[in-house]
């Protein structure tokens, strides 16, 4: 067995996730938060066409009632949730993973992940292997819906408009299709070039958003002489800018600019977790305001964003909420709220990335067997005294130097990150070590 | 403590209790199994009315889909229409969600080959071993097939019967029908089936929701509502079926439900009276009527075991142009190899045209004989002794199934039951022997097992 079950998801390869194995974890979710209406969706992946069958056979048979909008984005469908009655909301996507994985995502009544303390309960009725499911006449319904939802766009426009109308293209990584990249241009009065949005003719790619895979983005906004362009991953809750010239802003600057454009009307604290960069801080600095700082994830994020009722938070990996108006990383407010910005003070996006120094980030992933992940990563500990201990590894600051090394929730490997003059030395050292 | 009797794996597929014994797991892992079997291509589904059926149809796609296979969805359709969906469109297999003649607590998944038959008993057990050892096919491709639909697959059934009989000359009659279909398939395809025979068509009990409006099995027991309607109005016939349509039951115009053996033989009457005279082919617990049926226009009758895979077993080996099983079952080579309650409701109406008959009057024709059907509680191993003790008896005797023993006024038929620990024995005759003959067979039944 090869798939990782955490509070970020239930991962697997696609011929990991059996049927089987889906109808359990859906029929452990019903009992879990007893039944009434959940609301599905998925990203446009092949395996999520099985998945969501047998995610829809164990939601019913356990009794709760199944409203499936189709192929959404995972921001959408926990607005929804947010701003319905219901009970939770499950999400086939495996956002940044590339395209032969797939996930689900449970979420709350809220509409965020769950919680460390929801997932130990959900986990405990899944591990206990009993589910209960309906007599015949108890078995819920199900319903499709229109999708994409006019409610969550109306929500999302904004009254401003430019003189001239600007143009930007959307990378959106196979996981979503054109017509949400036209609703939502409609309800930002610009122009919008879809790329990698086509259901059926699907060309595999990388969905993370990275200043690697942001160069074919690149060169077809210079070409098309658009204004910009936004890479998202497959369930839109990560985001990269590009600029005019084409050129991509590291994923690292996703949060500090978004936190900026916010501070300078709203006051806030602002999360983030402990492998993103400094930058956050120096936005915080001018703004007067702290940085909050939580193990890596967005469960553990937005938890404490709701916590500490602060209003922004996100992560280093390009994402943001805006816990006002969403529940989880919704890189479509973040793109509402640039172009808004944009509207309103007749800039460029390289104007605006350019207030930011481009952080010194080093990202090393280094791909381990399940089975010895824990035990290398208790080595590399030994090498430190680490500032922080982490639920999945450390954290150790030196200075404004800082480095985190942790093992991913989502596959089997190493994460390091970290930032400073010191640190390529470091990751140095420490693959040293692992080899 | 309570047996388990609630779920029933074997050859005919899965049937269980909603929410007891019946879970989407077994559903999607069965399916795995199917479709291990069966490689590659495309598996027309179908449901009938029961509300559970879009639980397990969305197990059953999510089984096939895994599995690389293009599942086509025909939605609630009679399991004959099914059948000969998958052959007239070379489909590669078939699989229905129904628990047929069980109650609105059942339900259950029964799989069609490549031909639109239900397996034959060693593919079965194929299956069956596959399920239980879990060595199913792994996706190779992260390439997933999409569900197609197909909403109008009655129509191909349709088709073929229209083939087989006279419609203007039904037309022309006008009758005036009932039609029971129990808040089974029926509810939705009957009237328009019958309509386009120009028949007036009254339904009743045919609404489709979480319970059905009567037992779905159509038995006489269970229509005497349906009987006593039909003596209040003025109709000419009444037909009553299972939830997936491939039994049925008629009714003559006084009200009396025939049940399914004088049905089987009405049905066959008109169609083998047109018929160059061949064989046909029915089970060993089958009654006398049919046969006499047979004898009069010329026809061999073939006993096969009991059991519908069996019955078409036997047709195709002999080259039968009919068949069927007492229990309302009839077979028609010509529309498929499968039961099927529409193509009995065309034959019937065809026979009263031809004839120009009242449908009691046509049956009047047939012998009257008494069936008695009981059971006797006993374990497979008891049942076992017992026949073959009566199997010495009786050297005579047909051993295919069990025991049957014919003598010139009445016969009978003794087999270990497949899905419950029981002896069946069913038997016939006249009206006045066959009581005591039964009563002193099982007292002599009971005696040994002691």
């Amino acid at each position: 067995m090869a798939i990782k079950l955490s509070i970020s998801g239930i991962r697997g390869k696609f011929h990991e996730l059996s049927p089987s194995r889906v109808v359990e974890f859906a029929q452990a979710y019903s009992n879990y938060i007893g039944g009434g209406d959940i609301l599905i969706s998925s990203d446009s992946r092949p395996s999520g066409k099985f998945i969501r069958e047998a995610l829809i056979a164990g939601l019913t048979a356990a009794g709760s009632n199944v409203i499936d909008y189709g192929n959404l984005p995972t921001p959408i469908l926990q607005w929804l949730i947010k701003n319905a009655s219901c009970s939770g909301g499950v999400s086939i996507t495996a956002g940044h993973n590339t395209f032969d994985w797939n996930c689900l995502i449970f979420l709350n009544a809220e509409g965020s992940y769950i919680n460390h303390i929801e997932g130990e309960e959900f986990f405990n009725v899944y591990h206990s292997g009993r589910f209960i499911t309906r007599k015949y006449d108890r078995i819920g319904t199900y319903s499709q819906q229109e999708s994409p939802p006019e409610s969550y766009f109306n929500a999302l426009s904004i009254n401003e408009k430019s003189d001239k109308f600007p143009k930007f293209v959307v990378d959106c990584s196979n996981g979503f299709t054109e017509d949400i990249i036209e609703k939502l241009s409609l309800a930002l009065h610009v122009k919008m070039i879809p790329i990698f949005s086509s259901k059926t003719n699907i060309m595999e790619k990388d969905p993370e958003p990275t200043i690697l895979n942001a160069q074919l983005l690149g060169t077809i906004v210079r070409e098309t002489g658009s204004d910009g362009g936004f890479l998202l991953n497959s369930d839109a809750s990560r985001v990269l800018v590009v600029d005019e010239y084409g050129q991509p802003h590291s994923e690292e600057l996703t949060l500090p600019i978004f936190a900026s454009i916010i501070l300078e009307k709203e006051k806030s604290h602002i999360v983030t977790n402990y492998s993103t960069s400094n930058t956050i801080d120096q936005v915080a600095k001018k703004f007067n305001s702290r940085v909050f700082r939580t193990d890596v994830g967005q469960p553990q994020v937005v938890q404490s964003v709701q916590d500490l009722k602060t209003t922004i938070g996100g992560e280093g990996s390009g994402s943001i909420i805006y816990s006002p108006f969403s529940s989880g990383f919704d890189s479509f407010y973040f793109i509402r709220t640039i172009i808004q910005y944009l509207h309103q003070n007749k800039v460029s996006l390289s104007y605006i990335a350019s207030q930011f120094v481009p952080p010194r980030i080093y990202k090393e992933t280094l791909f381990l067997p399940q089975t010895k992940i824990y035990k290398i990563l208790e080595r590399i500990g030994n090498l430190y005294t680490p500032t922080v201990r982490l639920k999945d590894g450390f954290y150790i600051r030196n200075g404004e130097d800082w480095l985190c090394i942790r093992a991913s929730a989502t596959v089997s490997m190493i994460r390091i990150v970290g930032e400073g003059e010191s640190i390529s030395d470091e990751i140095a050292r420490i693959k040293e070590l692992v080899i | 403590m309570k047996r388990i009797q609630n779920i029933k794996i074997g050859i005919s597929g899965i049937r269980g209790i909603i929410g007891e014994t019946l879970a989407p797991e077994q559903v999607v892992n069965l399916t795995r199994a199917f479709s291990t079997l069966i490689g590659s291509g495309r598996v027309a589904v179908a449901t009938d009315t029961r509300p559970t059926g879009q639980m397990i149809k969305r197990a059953v796609f999510s089984g096939l889909i895994f599995s690389e296979i293009t599942p086509v969805d025909t939605f609630i359709l009679p399991t004959p229409s099914l059948e000969i969906f998958v052959k007239e469109r070379k489909l590669n297999g078939g699989i229905i969600i129904t628990a047929s003649h069980n109650p609105e607590q059942w339900n259950g998944i029964k799989f069609v080959d490549e031909n639109g038959l239900f397996l034959f008993p060693f593919t079965a057990l194929n299956l069956i071993d596959i399920y239980y050892q879990g060595s199913f096919k792994i996706p190779s491709e992260n390439r997933f097939p999409d569900i197609e639909t197909v909403h109008d697959a009655f129509r191909v059934h349709k088709k073929k019967i229209m083939k087989i009989i006279d419609i203007d000359r039904i037309r022309k009659k006008r009758f005036k029908v009932l039609v029971d279909p129990g808040g089974g398939v029926g509810s939705i395809y009957d009237k328009e089936f019958l309509e386009e025979l120009g028949c007036e068509v009254h339904m009743i009990n045919d609404e489709v929701g979480n319970k059905f409006p009567r037992n779905p099995e159509p038995t006489e027991a269970n229509l005497e509502v349906t009987s006593q309607y039909m003596k209040e109005k003025n109709f000419d016939i009444g037909f009553a079926q299972d939830s997936d349509g491939d039994r049925l039951c008629i009714l003559d115009e006084t009200g009396r439900a025939f049940g399914g053996e004088l049905t089987l033989a009405v049905a066959l009457f008109g169609y083998l009276s047109r018929k160059k005279p061949g064989k046909i082919v029915v089970n060993l617990s089958t009654s006398r009527i049919t046969e006499h049926v047979a004898d009069r226009f010329g026809f061999k009758v073939i006993k096969s075991p009991v059991g519908e895979i069996n019955v078409v077993e036997y047709m195709q080996k002999e080259n039968a142009i009919a068949g069927g099983e007492g229990n309302g079952g009839i077979i028609i080579p010509e529309v498929h190899y499968c039961r099927d309650s529409f193509t009995g409701m065309a034959l019937v109406l065809d026979c009263m045209a031809f004839y120009d008959k009242r449908i009691s009057e046509i049956a009047a024709e047939l012998p009257t004989l008494k069936m008695i059907k009981t059971v006797i509680p006993l374990s497979k191993s008891g049942a076992h002794k017992i026949i073959s003790i009566l199997k010495d008896k009786h050297p005579n005797g047909n051993t295919l199934d069990g025991l049957r023993v014919d003598e010139e006024n009445y016969w009978f038929h003794v087999r270990s039951s497949n899905t419950e620990p029981v002896l069946r024995i069913v038997a016939e005759g006249k009206e006045d022997q066959i009581d005591k003959i039964i009563a002193d067979l099982r007292s002599w039944i009971e005696k040994k097992a002691d």
